[in-house]
């Protein structure tokens, strides 16, 4: 399905690539919303990346999916974003919050909840840039170990080493983050570092 | 590092891996006993299971969101300005036409005489211009040269010549003996 149609879209077919959008757009943009926690940027990356994907049709084969080489495309325009400025931080949770405003106001726990949320995504913007990679697209993407090893290019056993190291700096800045209450109030400790 | 001989650093690596993907390894139920044992591993697995339910519980909500309704429609404008243009679509025909019409436009100051009834090659009028300037000055020097006594140049009506003789007669050329060399020996002049 996916090989005929990029030969469709090869052949500049305006209605293919349509489909070919709608097919792998959110995925994409899941994706650039993850690492960027902005949705205009997301946005801006999502176009970025299909745009560059017509301009490379050519160079796509046909006998793989696409999506690895899209993902790796905005990835990297994911950083390049990053490292030119601050972006302004619109945690999912407030997008979802907003999306309730209707329902009136909020319950204790999902308050709760959202300031749970708002520390998780602090500390994944903490994450160095290769840890944070394997996070947004193992935890958040929900890709395998091998898809996301495929998307990096990196082999199966540094993903588990990358993932390994991500979730340990995650459990670090979860329980020296203070607005949870001391639920996180975890010894920290360094065994891990000398696993390896 | 704080292991107290007890195999923290060892059964760790194993126990994160158990309860983040569900892997068992050989290890993994030598790992669970440990824990009765160890208060400070189970306080870091336990933490672990929490970060990671925390990340996936994001992820769940992460796959509700859409990009913007009218993203496709954005793409399309910007897709349909890269699309390649008309221009490489031409036949070849149409090109050899093109191609023609432009050589003809750099060969227009030049033209083909009809009346020779050859392609030989004229120059045009503009190109006769400078020739025949150069065949007017050539002869007033010439007749300057030929009529030693006349004015060499012709002034036109109304402005004054400047006379170079006033008499109106050249002076007699000197006598200049021949040259001859003082250093080289008669023999081999």
């Amino acid at each position: 399905m996916d090989a005929e149609l990029l030969r469709r879209v090869q052949a500049d077919d305006l209605d293919a690539f349509e489909e070919f959008f709608a097919r792998y757009r959110s995925s994409i943009y899941r994706t650039a919303y993850g690492l960027t926690g902005d949705r205009q940027t997301a946005e801006e990356v999502l176009q970025d990346t299909f745009a560059r994907a017509y301009q490379r049709r050519h160079t796509l084969h046909a006998d793989v999916s696409p999506l690895p080489w899209l993902h790796r495309v905005s990835l990297n325009l994911c950083y390049s974003r990053l490292s030119r400025r601050r972006l302004p931080t619109n945690p999912i949770d407030d997008i979802t919050e907003a999306s309730r405003a209707d329902e009136g106001p909020l319950p204790a726990d999902r308050a709760e909840q959202a300031e749970l949320r708002r520390i998780v995504r602090d500390g994944i913007a903490a994450l160095p840039e290769k840890h944070r990679s394997v996070v947004v697209l193992y935890y958040l993407q929900r890709l395998s170990l091998q898809e996301t090893a495929e998307v990096l290019g990196i082999r199966l056993g540094t993903v588990k080493s990358r993932l390994h190291y991500a979730l340990r700096n995650m459990r670090t800045h979860l329980e020296e983050d203070r607005r949870f209450g001391g639920a996180w109030l975890v010894p920290v400790d360094d065994v891990e570092a000398n696993a390896s | 590092m704080i292991d107290l001989g007890r195999g923290c650093s060892r059964h760790r690596p194993v126990l994160i891996d158990f309860v983040d993907r569900g892997e068992v390894h050989a290890e993994t139920e030598a790992a669970l006993a440990h824990l009765d044992d160890c208060a400070r591993c189970t306080a870091a697995i336990e933490s672990t299971i929490l970060t990671v339910t925390a990340l996936r519980r994001m992820g769940d909500e992460a796959a509700s969101l859409e990009p913007s309704a009218d993203a496709w429609l954005r793409l399309r404008d910007r897709v349909r300005v890269a699309r390649p243009s008309r221009i490489g679509l031409i036949s070849p025909l149409t090109g050899m036409v093109m191609t023609t019409f432009v050589a003809a436009l750099f060969l227009a100051p030049f033209r083909l005489d009809p009346n020779s009834g050859s392609d030989s090659y004229q120059p045009s009028e503009t190109a006769d211009f400078g020739n025949a300037t150069e065949d007017v000055h050539t002869n007033s020097v010439r007749r300057g040269v030929d009529l030693p006594n006349s004015r060499s140049v012709t002034a036109p009506s109304g402005v004054q010549a400047k006379v170079i003789y006033p008499d109106g007669n050249r002076p007699p050329q000197k006598e200049v003996p021949e040259a001859r060399s003082s250093t080289r020996p008669a023999a081999y002049r």
